[in-house]
């Protein structure tokens, strides 16, 4: 009996479901690479406020993320409020840039006016007088 | 000669492009409502304890408020007490009379900082800007010792 060979099908690259994919795949990215870009962390509330003006970082800002005086975030970095003013000397000393540092406080809107108070002493242990609180728009 | 008629195609809906399409869609206003809620920024400079500036016209007289936030219904001014929107329309009546005002703001420990902010908030819409604020005191402790 002779055995039929069975034909070996040839691969294609199917062009369209390829494009789609790369679609979603490059929105996902640009969503996500935003949030990284801003050194802004997530999973916290800002305080509502009526006044300010359009958020914008200038290059000699630093954003910290507080969420009490135990729990900073810097550059997705966790500190206590202790550890802050060493922490921005060493970023003073290392980058030019931030010789005339300001800061960018994103404070979570439950923490209290005693993790504000360490907020202010580390400021001015670090001589930084320019502060920028950050609020959400109320709609 | 007879001319042969071409057959009119019928329109088809392609449904595997469409759900592809709808879901592009779908993820891409998904991603970007996320971004609905504007974050905004009030500046400011710190410490508080402004020093009388140079610029202030010698006619007028600056005056020293002290708002003292203990929650977002009960704020002082000097003493008289407000709430946030009150705070609101008595900081808008002294911008409106052109006074000079040097703002110092200060809390309990327990304060929430969402009733800070709506008092930097009050200010900010006054257009005052000269506003500081006053950390609280270190606790004088003393060590009990035993022997």
């Amino acid at each position: 009996m002779k055995l039929k060979r069975r034909r070996i099908k040839r691969g294609r690259i199917e062009i369209i479901p390829m494009i789609d994919t790369i679609v979603i795949l490059l929105i996902f990215y640009m969503t996500f690479s935003r949030f990284a870009e801003a050194g802004k962390e997530n999973g916290f509330k800002l305080p509502d406020s009526r006044a300010g003006d359009e958020f914008k970082q200038l290059p000699n800002q630093v954003i910290v993320n507080m969420f009490s005086k135990d729990e900073v975030y810097i550059d997705k970095q966790k500190y206590t409020m202790d550890e802050v003013p060493p922490f921005l000397q060493r970023v003073r000393e290392k980058d030019p840039r931030y010789a005339k540092m300001s800061l960018i406080l994103r404070g979570n809107r439950e923490m209290t006016y005693a993790d504000l108070s360490a907020f202010m002493k580390a400021c001015a242990k670090s001589k930084i007088v320019d502060v920028t609180f950050t609020t959400s728009e109320v709609q | 000669m007879k001319i042969q008629r071409r057959s009119p195609k019928r329109g088809r809906v392609e449904i595997i492009p469409m759900i592809d399409t709808i879901l592009i869609l779908l993820i891409f206003y998904m991603s970007f409502s996320t971004f609905t809620a504007k974050e905004k920024r009030i500046d400011s400079r710190l410490p508080l304890i402004a020093k009388p500036s140079a610029a202030i016209a010698p006619t007028k007289v600056p005056l020293d408020l002290a708002i003292h936030v203990f929650n977002k219904e009960r704020i002082t001014v000097n003493g008289a007490e407000y709430e946030a929107t009150g705070l609101r329309d008595a900081m808008m009546q002294l911008a409106s009379i052109g006074q000079e005002a040097t703002i110092v703001i200060e809390g309990e420990a327990d304060t929430s900082y969402q009733a800070v902010i709506s008092a930097l908030d009050a200010c900010a819409q006054a257009r005052l800007t000269n506003v500081a604020f006053r950390p609280l005191a270190e606790k004088i402790t003393t060590a009990n010792t035993t022997k």
